[in-house]
């Protein structure tokens, strides 16, 4: 069966269902850095999140028969991943990314100032986000995705649209207050 | 700090506010060098988030996905709609379980009414007005059967109030909605 690229989610879904793996391919590889974001934030190292996403994606294909496209197929996998994300880390002690690992993680991407800058960004966002809870990290990185509104996000978390108003001003506050915090203790360790 | 909330200052980074409000907002940044460190702090938070916003997926990644599910699809191992091979057993065994015990209840008769009474008040009941029914029905069987009753209403309000609303939240968080 050819499968294009360009077909929405829900014809390629149908796809799938009649039988074409392909097609699953497809609606993968545009999914997958969302889902693997998701996976990444939550669960604070790249190992884990790479098992999680798969364990994601091969959920999703189980369910799909299931999927009856009351919600958008994104916020469908965005939900399972959320879930998935936060049931593996409840269950395992995650060994959460260091800036030491970052250091060594860095060596062979650093071309320019502009890649070093980009990368101590990252590095700093994620030991922010390590540091606080799952439920926050997936508030605010379904929020950032900018792609959502809050009636979307509001499905995919499963928590009212007030409430999770309230929770986004705490997590971003929270978030914002943990970046500066290791700033600061970044500079202090360079004077 | 000044009249500005910490939600006009998320307003003002998601560019919420009106003209007017980002107008006002601005003045007071001037004047208010408390409310300019917070904005600072917010926005590169807000900024450092917006630029990291996706990571990008391992390269192989849709691979490894496919190879597992053709894997298991010939291995038949996931049965989404149906029972595990080890849940399914699991259930048979509790069901056949829960069957001996409640046929050993009713035909063994573990429960005797004249165990529980002193046996004068016992037999002063059968000569009463309950000797009609102790006749019709023995003690023993009377029992056991509303105890059955009593099992299969419980079980009833089990599945109704607790398990049902249970799978059902469960399920709609797993996505199979």
């Amino acid at each position: 069966m050819v499968v294009k690229s360009e077909l929405a989610d829900t014809e390629l879904i149908d796809q799938v269902r009649s039988g074409s793996t392909r097609a699953y391919q497809t609606l993968v590889e545009r999914h997958q850095d969302y889902v693997y974001t998701i996976s990444y934030r939550i669960m604070g190292n790249r190992e884990d999140a790479e098992e999680v996403s798969q364990d994601v994606f091969v959920k999703a294909y189980n369910g799909l028969k299931n999927f009856q496209g009351h919600a958008k197929f994104t916020s469908w996998i965005y939900r399972i991943a959320m879930n998935t994300a936060i049931s593996y880390r409840r269950k395992k002690k995650i060994p959460l990314e260091t800036i030491e690992d970052y250091k060594q993680f860095d060596q062979g991407e650093i071309s320019n100032m502009v890649d070093y800058q980009r990368l101590e960004q990252r590095k700093f966002l994620q030991i922010a986000l390590n540091s606080m809870l799952p439920d926050d990290v997936s508030v605010l990185t379904l929020f950032y995705f900018k792609e959502l509104s809050l009636e979307e996000m509001s499905e995919i978390t499963g928590i009212g649209v007030n409430t999770l108003k309230v929770k986004l001003f705490r997590a971003r506050k929270r978030l914002s207050t943990a970046l500066n915090r290791i700033l600061k203790n970044e500079v202090n360790s360079l004077i | 700090m000044s009249h500005f909330t910490e939600e006009h200052i998320f307003k003002y980074l998601d560019q919420e506010l009106s003209a007017e409000q980002v107008k006002a907002f601005e003045e007071q940044l001037k004047t208010d060098p408390q409310l300019k460190a917070t904005v600072e702090q917010l926005k590169y938070a807000n900024q450092t988030f917006h630029s990291n916003r996706l990571e990008k997926a391992p390269d192989h990644l849709s691979d490894k996905i496919l190879m597992e599910i053709s894997d298991s699809s010939r291995k038949g191992y996931y049965r989404p709609n149906g029972l595990s091979s080890s849940s399914g057993f699991l259930l048979i065994t509790g069901c056949l379980t829960a069957l001996v015990t409640l046929l050993s209840v009713v035909n063994g008769g573990y429960i005797d009414l004249q165990s529980f009474m002193p046996t004068a008040v016992f037999e002063t009941s059968l000569t009463n007005s309950n000797q009609f029914l102790s006749n019709l029905i023995s003690d023993k069987a009377l029992i056991n059967s509303m105890m059955v009753i009593y099992g299969g209403l419980a079980l009833v309000l089990l599945d109704r109030f607790v398990l049902n609303p249970l799978f059902r939240k469960r399920a709609k968080h797993l996505g199979y909605n």
